[in-house]
């Protein structure tokens, strides 16, 4: 008989989570790909952007759905990107929907609101997902010291417990940032999700834990 | 530096989408046919220069630092035509040299030993001009949506503010009509014309409560008022009332109870009464010849108590009959089957969709057909749905049975009416019914009369839309001071929650404008002896 597989949903979790200064060292490690983001964002809106990542965590996708039931939010749009270097992964930026339709709006300015993410709200948020992601991407290639080639972004939407649980055990633990979006005086916030195996996880925490004792 | 061959040539310039390749030092590499038509570049003019040079301006873009995220950390950018529609000089390759709006994609590749990127340029213009047009058409739907509705609370209020002014005079045109007939008894030919003065001002009067019905029914607004109703005398009553113009055609009229009929049952007699009046009504209108049916029965027979029933009405008239494919269009508002119709026969063409949408009220429908039996005429069948009451002896509702002529012989009236016109005529009716009667012209003259002579008055009539103070605030205040005369409120608003407006207010009854010589004596005899 092989090894148990560490990611099986079934099998008991091991526990994983950042002390509190692991936990604030790794926002501000993510706070630094977020000054190029920014600038990108302000120059496709020819308005300023300011983006922020007050928060990040270690968490399984039941709490995160959990949480994301007790904030109200049910359906959801996504944007994903997969991602390969030292470990395969995926990564996701999460708006419930109607922040997400309001994002569009205020990052284009219209007047005309619409309900419903059609082609064009799809594509601006693939574009600012893309930005966001890839920063993110690079802030966790220099922690790990790795760099990661991530594919072009696609977009999903639905109700969170569907799109997010899709592919992924309940039990899986993700990396979870909380984003905040500040443009023409209105705030907003997304989250930014990584699905990593449970090792990389662990190496992402292990590499903080260095960086802070150094 | 050279071009790349092998996997790139070729099948590069096959696609319908702009390719271009840069190795590590962003230098061109691949430039495909499609690029080339569309920048005016050639491939032999691009190959082997840096991007920024073959697009000076490129540089300083987002495009450049998404080519340098590919490059330099091997991830994969895009560029939306929504933020970004023109990232680069690219014209359609037909004379009129069009821009065109793009989408973009940055993607990572190996370029000899190094990491370069492939850039693919998509033609979107098509997709912006679409979602262009539909959102134009979108804003566009929304303002003509925003519009119709105001447009339709407009209607709804012009229509029963219409009514309402059209009634007021009607009291004075009718009541006038009325007391004149006595003026000119010896004088056939006068009556004569009275007659019609007074016919066309009834049929007026029907057109204008049809239409407020309708416009109430299509704003949701009809309140029913179910009770408990003796069926058997309801629809005698309906044959009875009908059966006087049934004759004057020479036309009989058949009741006929099917004994599984219960006799009282819940429901909203006076929507009902409507119902049955208006297909009665046409079958008589729509028969020359010949004789009308009405056939009540109970589907599915049951004499328990609270058990919800479908009840049955079917009318069969001999008439001109219906033309099979016609017989819904006869249901939607101001149709009839052709327009002379109603020239010849009258009516507004409201009735039959007022008596469906009441029916519908009620818990079920009506439904038009030839007649079943093959014979010429018309059959319209109406069901509802009620409830089987307890038998209530005790309650008697009095109707039909013969009524004296009522007298005020002596009685007080204090009116309270805003209108010259309907005073006079007020004074006329109750002065030739032996009341004697004082004016006032608002609520507030009113309640003066009542405090300095509180017992004098038998009874107290209210016009409840009067100005200075409303017939409801009189009629309050009247209340609120101990004032126990009974109270009869008049008003030009028809419909049943007017009446409980008017009760609600202190009133002990209600009558709607026009006002009937006949109900207005009889209702005040009424009051007057139950109170003293």
């Amino acid at each position: 008989m092989s090894a148990e597989p560490v990611n099986d949903a079934s099998a008991t979790p091991r526990a994983i989570a950042f002390t509190a200064d692991e936990r604030d060292a790794a926002a501000e490690l993510f706070n630094i790909g977020m000054g190029r983001a920014a600038a990108s964002l302000s120059r496709m809106v020819g308005d300023e952007v300011e983006l922020s990542i007050p928060h990040v965590e270690i968490l399984t996708v039941e709490t995160l759905l959990e949480r994301l039931a007790q904030q109200g939010v049910d359906d959801v749009s996504l944007v994903v990107q997969r991602f390969e270097g030292m470990f395969t992964g995926e990564a996701l930026l999460v708006f419930p929907y109607e922040q997400s339709l309001e994002l569009v709006r205020v990052l284009l300015s219209e007047a005309t609101a619409l309900e419903h993410i059609t082609e064009l709200e799809r594509d601006v948020l693939a574009e600012v997902g893309n930005v966001l992601i890839n920063a993110c991407l690079g802030s966790l290639a220099n922690v790990l010291g790795d760099e990661f080639a991530a594919s072009t972004p696609a977009f999903e939407s639905g109700a969170a417990r569907n799109v997010l649980r899709r592919g992924r055990g309940i039990q899986e633990h993700v990396l979870f940032a909380e984003v905040r979006f500040s443009v023409r005086s209105r705030d907003l916030h997304g989250l930014v999700v990584f699905t990593l195996p449970l090792d990389s996880l662990e190496h992402f925490r292990a590499s903080i834990a260095r960086l802070l004792a150094r | 530096m050279t071009p790349l061959v092998g996997r790139w040539d070729g099948l590069s310039d096959a696609l319908d989408l702009g390719v271009v390749v840069l190795d590590s030092t962003r230098h061109v590499r691949l430039w495909n046919r499609w690029i080339a038509d569309r920048s005016g570049i050639t491939a032999t003019a691009a190959i082997g220069r840096p991007f920024g040079d073959v697009f000076p301006g490129v540089d300083d873009s987002r495009l450049a630092d998404v080519i340098d995220d590919a490059i330099t950390r091997g991830t994969s950018g895009v560029l939306s035509h929504t933020l970004h529609r023109r990232a680069l000089p690219l014209h359609t390759c037909d004379a009129s040299r069009s821009p065109i709006d793009q989408a973009l994609r940055v993607v990572p590749t190996r370029v000899d030993d190094g990491r370069g990127c492939v850039v693919q340029v998509l033609d979107v213009t098509a997709t912006v001009h679409r979602e262009r047009a539909l959102r134009n058409l979108h804003a566009e739907l929304r303002t003509a949506l925003a519009s119709a509705q105001t447009a339709e609370r407009t209607k709804a209020a012009f229509l029963a503010n219409m009514s309402h002014e059209i009634r007021t005079p009607m009291t004075a045109i009718l009541g006038y009509g009325d007391l004149l007939r006595e003026v000119v008894a010896d004088r056939p030919e006068a009556l004569d014309h009275l007659a019609t003065i007074l016919r066309n001002g009834e049929h007026l009067l029907g057109l204008i409560n049809d239409v407020l019905d309708l416009s109430k029914m299509e704003a949701d607004g009809i309140v029913l008022h179910m009770v408990d109703v003796d069926l058997p005398e309801l629809l005698r009553d309906v044959v009875e009332t009908l059966a006087q113009p049934a004759r004057a055609k020479g036309l009989g009229i058949e009741l006929e109870l099917d004994p599984g009929m219960p006799t009282r049952v819940r429901t909203d007699p006076l929507r009902l009464r409507q119902i049955l009046f208006n297909l009665v009504g046409n079958a008589v209108k729509f028969t020359a010849r010949g004789e009308i049916r009405l056939d009540a029965r109970c589907i599915d027979p049951s004499d328990h108590v609270g058990r919800t029933r479908t009840l049955s009405f079917a009318v069969r008239d001999t008439g001109i009959g219906l033309d099979p494919a016609g017989t819904e269009a006869l249901f939607a508002p101001f149709a009839q089957a052709d327009s002379s119709t109603a020239r010849h026969f009258g009516g507004t063409g409201l009735g039959l969709t007022i008596a469906r949408s009441l029916a519908q009220r009620l818990g079920g429908t009506v439904e038009a057909a030839a007649r079943s039996d093959g014979t010429h005429g018309a059959e319209f069948v109406c069901t509802i749905a009620a409830e089987i009451a307890a038998e209530d002896p005790s309650v008697k509702t009095g109707r039909g049975e013969p009524r004296e002529e009522a007298d005020l012989c002596g009685r007080r009236v204090l009116v309270a009416e805003d209108g010259a016109d309907n005073r006079r005529l007020l004074r006329a009716f109750l002065e030739g019914a032996g009341a004697v009667v004082s004016f006032a012209e608002n609520g507030e003259e009113a309640l003066e009369r009542v405090r300095a002579e509180t017992t004098a008055y038998d009874v107290i009539v209210l016009d409840m839309q009067m100005p200075v103070m409303s017939g409801y605030d009189a009629a309050r205040r009247l209340r609120a001071e101990g004032v126990r005369t009974p109270l009869l409120a008049l008003t030009a608003h028809a419909l049943p929650e007017d009446r409980a407006l008017c009760i609600d207010a202190g009133c002990d009854d209600y009558l709607a404008k026009p006002i009937r010589r006949s109900a207005l004596v009889d209702t005040l005899a009424r009051l007057v002896t139950t109170r003293h």
